[in-house]
């Protein structure tokens, strides 16, 4: 630690104190612009007597107090829940091992407590916040944790842990619990009151919002001014904490580099917590530049600088590394094929099989669950009735069928116990390290929105050449940003299918507008059910976004 | 009188600098205490995974017998061994031990694609990195003791209320974190 916690404690206490000035002074420099605003508005003029300065003083106080209280209240909780972080997932092979990286990171700090939280999105960031419940969260984004090993993800973790023992996370998450408002009640307003279709007002009603609206703009951008007081200098300092704790400067520079070149933003957010992250969350290069504009305005330090500092400590010369940066950008990270994830093995009363286009049988009950052929889908047919089936129809065969396959696995919380066409039970697997509730006969899954994230951010498996045709058959509408009356926008509903999850509708849809991949979702939850090999195919086509359209 | 009175001053003025001076070096003794914990119960949990791990990856070495073997004995010497120096010995031969593991399980590619294995193999690499870096911060709290106990004026109230010198948990690796020089 570059000082002791004494002092750390003091400097904590001094910050605060000062953001509580900056807040008073704020109040109190808007009441006084109202209310010597309203006077002239009246018609009254003259200078403001010294009662009345008082009195504004007292209320500001009061409600730079209430502020105060409002604003820092479990202030971890609602910053994550403005980030839509979710807490691990116990299952997921890459949430263990961020995990273990926190806490081996908190046992570096000398056993301080820290949650981890992930971000279900692509973009790569991680932020830290604090509170003065004694609570601290790092939160890390899916995409982080799929593109960077080991090493490079300690070293974004020891960042974070350096800025929570500073108390740099504390003086940032109470800035943005107080400013964050301003800036959210600034938008809500201008969003009102802009477009054609917003609200109109005329005479003093619309004199007196515009002059609200003034005030929150003046505040902001002394938010602003104030953000780039106490932000970039503190980065270097986490950094340099960072390698202390973790003892490799190469790996957190590594990771800088990989991070600036990759899109950081975080959802609708993301832009005015930006203060929080590692690096900048705007899609704007201003930390990639140096000169004085990039100094004064943006809230990180360049990424350049800090990484030549690193480089420094760790006795590498840049050259060397932007070349090896650069090599390891380019080559593709060998990947494997899947390995499959279901044991297609299968044998088979009196009942008559159609497979390959024959019927075969008869047999008995006791022989169907050892039928190779024998699928939930197959048709079945009784032997001395004319009705033809498919098996799952039949409560016998269907019976038959989910005992072969098992008791449902995991899931069962919510609901999602049965294929919905197959109607066996749903057993847990692992694809790319994440848990996914998959059909045993037809190899359908269900997926919620945050699975779909992290599967969407990690590279662990090759596709098979199947899936790559496929995509390719898929008409290019990639680049188009809204539907069109030429884009075929189709929508069914389902309606003997309610949600497992939440009850509501599903329906049968395009997964989104730029990927034509036929899925059944549901409205409310997001919840997605995916045939066989559309997992694949609708990550083939995320993945190779860029050589389709634009 | 006034002499007196300035006597008196002086007096009380050393009781508290002693007072402050002896609180402030209890203060990093339990520091250094707590730190010490910490190692500790990083090293139980690796001798508790272990075993674990040993056995799920027996079926696929028969040819390593020896090695694992090693592993196993290394790991029960250990946990039997006491004292800070005899401790860092026992486990510096564990982690020697463990590494040869790690090396001979590059071979079987099996090993690789079997889930519980990766896992018990990240929760293992997982404990070493904690061992590290409580030892770490056990080595940085010592430090500080020890230079309270060196140093002017502490020196003199550690000389007196014998206040001892605290041992640093060393390992004799070279492919250990190397600290790296910081520069702002």
């Amino acid at each position: 630690m570059p000082y002791t916690h004494v002092e750390i404690e003091e400097h904590k206490t001094r910050r605060l104190l000062f953001l509580f000035a900056v807040l008073l002074f704020l109040y109190f420099g808007s009441i006084i612009v109202l209310v010597l605003g309203g006077r002239c508005f009246i018609g009254f003029s003259g200078s403001p007597q010294p009662q009345t300065v008082a009195v504004v003083f007292l209320i500001a106080l009061a409600t730079a107090v209430v502020h105060w209280m409002a604003a820092t209240r479990r202030l971890v909780d609602r910053v994550l829940s403005a980030l839509m972080a979710r807490p691990l997932d116990t299952e997921d092979t890459y949430h263990k091992q961020l995990r273990n990286i926190v806490e081996e990171v908190s046992v570096a700090t000398g056993g301080r407590r820290i949650e981890p939280y992930v971000i279900a999105t692509p973009a790569m960031n991680a932020c830290a916040i604090s509170d003065f419940e004694g609570r601290s969260a790092i939160a890390v984004t899916e995409g982080l944790l799929a593109r960077l090993n080991r090493p490079q993800l300690e070293a974004v973790i020891g960042h974070e842990a350096a800025h929570i023992a500073n108390g740099d996370s504390l003086f940032k998450s109470v800035f943005i619990g107080l400013f964050g408002l301003h800036e959210e009640a600034l938008r809500r307003l201008t969003g009102l009151f802009s477009g054609r279709s917003g609200m109109r007002l005329r005479g003093r009603g619309a004199a007196l919002i515009f002059f609200v609206m003034l005030v929150l703009w003046v505040t902001n951008k002394l938010k602003r001014l104030c953000e780039m007081l106490i932000s970039r200098t503190q980065e270097y300092r986490a950094d340099a904490v960072a390698v202390r704790l973790t003892r490799n400067p190469l790996a957190l520079a590594e990771a800088l580099r990989r991070i600036s070149g990759h899109w950081r933003g975080v959802g609708a957010h993301g832009e005015s917590l930006s203060t929080l992250f590692i690096l900048d969350t705007g899609g704007e290069r201003l930390s990639e530049e140096s000169g004085l504009t990039a100094e004064l305005f943006s809230t990180h330090p360049p990424t350049d600088k800090r990484v030549a500092l690193l480089l420094g400590m760790g006795s590498i010369q840049p050259e060397v590394f932007e070349q090896e940066m650069a090599r390891k950008a380019a080559r593709k990270r060998p990947r494997q094929m899947a390995p499959e994830r279901l044991p297609q093995e299968t044998k088979p009363s009196r009942w008559f099989i159609r497979a390959e286009d024959v019927w075969k049988g008869p047999f008995l009950l006791s022989d169907l669950a050892g039928l190779s052929f024998l699928n939930p889908d197959s048709w079945v047919r009784r032997d001395g009735e004319e009705q033809v089936l498919p098996a799952h129809r039949d409560s016998q065969v269907l019976a038959v069928l989910k005992g072969r396959y098992g008791a449902p696995v995991g899931g069962a919380a919510q609901g999602l116990r049965e294929c919905p066409n197959c109607r066996v039970g749903l057993s847990r697997v692992l694809y790319e390290g994440a848990p996914l509730d998959e059909c045993p006969a037809c190899g359908g899954c269900y997926v919620t929105r945050d699975q779909i994230g992290k599967i969407f951010a990690r590279e662990d498996y090759d596709f098979p050449e199947s899936v790559k045709r496929l995509a390719q058959a898929i008409p290019g509408v990639r680049g188009k940003r809204s539907i069109d009356s030429k884009t075929p926008g189709f929508i069914q509903p389902l309606k003997d299918r309610p949600c497992p999850s939440c009850r509501s509708a599903m329906v049968r849809k395009f997964c989104t507008e730029a990927y034509w991949v036929e899925v059944d979702q549901c409205w409310m939850c997001g919840l997605t059910w995916l045939d066989k090999g559309e997992l694949e195919l609708l990550q083939y086509l995320y993945e190779n976004r860029k050589e389709g359209g634009e | 009188m006034v002499i007196l009175w300035a006597v008196i001053a002086v007096v009380v003025a050393l009781a508290a600098a002693f007072v402050s001076a002896y609180n402030l070096l209890v203060r990093k003794r339990q520091e250094v205490h707590s730190a010490w914990a910490q190692i500790d119960v990083q090293l139980k949990r690796r001798h508790d995974l272990i075993p674990n791990l040993v056995e799920s990856v027996r079926g696929y070495m028969n040819h390593e017998r020896e090695t694992l073997q090693k592993v196993i004995e290394a790991r029960n010497q250990a946990v039997t061994a006491t004292g800070i120096k005899g401790k860092a010995q026992a486990e510096n031969f564990l982690t020697q031990t463990l590494r040869s593991l790690f090396a001979v399980q590059e071979r079987y590619p099996d090993l690789k694609a079997n889930q519980n294995v990766m896992s018990l193999q990240e929760e293992l690499t997982s404990t070493e990195n904690r061992i590290s870096f409580a030892r770490q911060f056990y080595n940085d709290q010592t430090m500080r003791l020890n230079t309270a106990i060196e140093s002017v004026p502490t020196n003199i109230v550690a000389g007196m209320t014998g206040f001892q010198k605290s041992e640093f948990f060393e390992i004799e690796d070279p492919g250990h974190r190397e600290a790296p020089k910081v520069k702002f």
